[in-house]
């Protein structure tokens, strides 16, 4: 999880230094983006933990 | 893909959205992305027009709700440009484009709807543009609506503009069309930075970018795998 953090640190960093609001919408954009990225790997990672640990399935 | 932005507006000059919307369209780099503002004191070159569509494969009209419909002069154009054997009818040619609308609104868009001051709803009015659509055997894309830009906050303005640049160019409305769309305006930005630094910061959120797209699919791919041998 430390690249994911990194990458919304340098975009907020990004975010915060720009001037001109297009870009500032395109980084609060990729902000926004990246941040569903990581609750939908989370989720998908739990699920996936969830499906293989089956105990009906032992036996 | 090439998207032509119909703009009509009675006092064009003196629309802050309109101005906001054309400012963020010039800034899109590598887009096609036509503006194409009807003049007020122009007479319409139809042909000029008609050449137009035949050249887009998406076509917006962008207005101000005047009367609950469009400004005259896209009214107009509608009845000028739009003809038997051009836009419909045998041997017509413009079959098979997508439409979309961008709309904005001086009242606060939850009174659009049963109940509110506005009574009905965005898709209720617009439906004689969807009529349009379908006469013409257009794809009716979901509108997009601005609602009293005056008062948008800042946070609310940089949501518009990545909404407003994604209506005119977004293929796919999904996350992982979304997902696509920021990858291509990275590796554009990439290509059009001016110093290496920046390059270099680009080039590595757009590979972690691109890297959480590919596990978030392989993820998905054997969630999906195992629930299918689960049922």
């Amino acid at each position: 999880m430390e690249e994911q953090a990194w990458l919304i640190t340098i975009l907020q960093d990004l975010l915060a230094t720009s001037i001109k609001l297009e870009e500032r919408a395109f980084y609060q954009g990729l902000i926004d983006l990246a941040n569903e990225q990581i609750k939908r790997l989370d989720q998908s990672s739990g699920e996936l933990d969830g499906r293989i640990w089956n105990p009906s399935r032992w036996g | 893909m090439k998207t032509l932005v119909i703009v009509a507006h009675p006092d064009y000059k003196q629309s802050g959205t309109q101005q906001f919307l054309l400012h963020q369209a010039l800034q899109m780099q590598d887009s096609q992305v036509t503006w194409h503002l009807l003049d007020n004191e122009k007479s319409l070159d139809v042909e000029a027009e008609q050449q137009l569509l035949r050249e887009h494969q998406r076509i917006i009209f962008q207005f101000p709700l005047y009367w609950y419909s469009l400004p005259a002069n896209l009214r107009q154009w509608q009845d000028d440009v739009l003809t038997r054997g051009f836009a419909y009818g045998t041997n017509a040619v413009l079959a098979g484009k997508e439409f979309g609308i961008v709309v904005s609104l001086g009242e606060p868009l939850n009174e659009y709807q049963a109940g509110g001051r506005e009574h009905y709803t965005i898709s209720e009015l617009l439906k004689p543009l969807q009529a349009m659509a379908n006469k013409l055997q257009w794809q009716y894309l979901k509108p997009l609506v601005i609602s009293q830009f005056e008062y948008m906050t800042d946070s609310q303005r940089l949501a518009l503009v990545t909404n407003y640049q994604q209506y005119l160019t977004l293929n796919d409305t999904s996350f992982a069309g979304q997902q696509q769309w920021f990858i291509k305006q990275l590796t554009t930005r990439i290509k059009h930075a001016d110093t290496e630094i920046k390059k270099a910061q680009l080039t590595t959120i757009r590979d972690q970018i691109q890297d959480n797209f590919d596990e978030l699919a392989e993820l998905r791919w054997t969630v999906e795998l195992i629930r299918d041998e689960e049922e």
